[in-house]
């Protein structure tokens, strides 16, 4: 075989066998995760089965939930209607002064005005029962990331890639709080909401 | 010239998967990245002996759903509803990169950062990429070196 023949099918292969490699790698460290009905991935399978992809429909919409009493460290879910990955499709968590670290597209890891969780059908406050030196340091560790990359399918090993959920996920862990009791894959901003560290502030929607 | 376009996609496609999977192991991704980087300059050095408008017919037929996207957010043209959702889209599709693009987030100009503008300007540096490569004569070089 010459070089150009080699070269021709290394490139063809070394993806799949990436792709195999990584797999079988993952798979095995997670096997628990894929016996799991509730795990996340099986909630994406089931919405695509039921035409739902992606957090669902950006509607015109202006709930009144009060911001009144949050507490650096609290958690602020929202979700539009026909979310794939459960209730809620967006979460930050609340760092003072009216604004939220949270992680979006095309600002990644930002401090944002929490006011925009009112354009959202269903919201929901929740407070993380911990002390509030604790939530203030996990508040501070999310802040630490501002600016890093925001990808949808950011897994929880690493500290490059980010999505919303993993974020919050993270600051907690550091302080010893594991809020993703399915240690799953991924973290779904309904794995807050379940959590049986958090209790509910209030909350709108269905 | 099909068949570079069909290689082309077949390998964007496998290394999308890598890409994901990627992640889940810290540096691996970057890896996955540079190989991507390795194997596009592999494949356009094959179509080094084609001329320059077929060459460039290939690689607008490859990074054509990336362009349209691109279009999209560049244009602010809610076309079909698709804003909201083209730069997930380009996101997704420079998957592969996403390693060393992930080296890029650090906050450049009007909140956003960098790599946001890399996603959006990336299917023209790939288009640039694979035709600059794809007109230079690798063996010549060595052998002038």
């Amino acid at each position: 075989m010459n070089l150009n023949t080699w070269w021709n099918k290394f490139s063809l292969l070394v993806f799949p066998f990436l792709v195999l490699v990584s797999s079988v790698l993952l798979v095995s460290d997670n096997r628990q995760v894929f016996q799991d009905q509730e795990a996340v991935m099986y909630a994406y399978v089931d919405s695509a089965a039921q035409g739902k992809f992606g957090y669902g429909f950006n509607v015109q919409y202006y709930n009144d939930i009060s911001f009144a009493g949050l507490e650096v460290g609290d958690i602020v879910l929202g979700g539009y209607p026909d979310c794939a990955y459960g209730r809620f499709s967006h979460v930050g968590i609340y760092n003072g002064n009216g604004q939220v670290i949270e992680a979006f597209v095309d600002y990644g890891v930002h401090l944002r005005s929490i006011d925009h969780f009112r354009d959202y059908t269903e919201v929901c406050l929740l407070r993380v029962e911990a002390d509030p030196e604790v939530k203030k340091k996990a508040a501070e560790y999310a802040a630490e990331f501002q600016g890093k990359m925001f990808y949808p399918l950011a897994f929880k090993p690493g500290d490059r890639i980010w999505n919303c959920s993993k974020v919050i996920w993270k600051a907690y862990v550091e302080q010893g709080i594991e809020l993703d009791e399915h240690r799953d894959l991924w973290i779904s901003p309904d794995a807050f909401y379940y959590s049986h560290y958090v209790s509910i502030i209030r909350e709108k929607g269905n | 010239m099909l068949a570079n376009v069909i290689r082309l996609y077949f390998i964007h496609i496998s290394a999308f998967g890598a890409g994901v999977l990627s992640i889940y192991f810290p540096g691996l991704d970057i890896i996955v990245s540079i190989i991507y980087l390795l194997v596009i300059a592999l494949e356009a050095h094959r179509a080094y002996e084609l001329p320059l408008n077929k060459k460039i017919i290939i690689v607008l037929i490859w990074q054509a759903p990336a362009i349209f996207f691109a279009g999209i957010c560049i244009s602010r043209l809610n076309f079909m509803g698709l804003y909201e959702y083209a730069i997930f889209m380009l996101q997704f599709w420079y998957t592969p990169l996403v390693g060393l693009l992930s080296l890029a987030g650090i906050t450049v100009y009007s909140d956003k950062p960098l790599y946001y503008y890399l996603l959006i300007y990336l299917p023209f540096i790939s288009c640039f990429y694979y035709t600059a490569l794809a007109s230079i004569n690798f063996r010549k070089l060595i052998n002038c070196s």
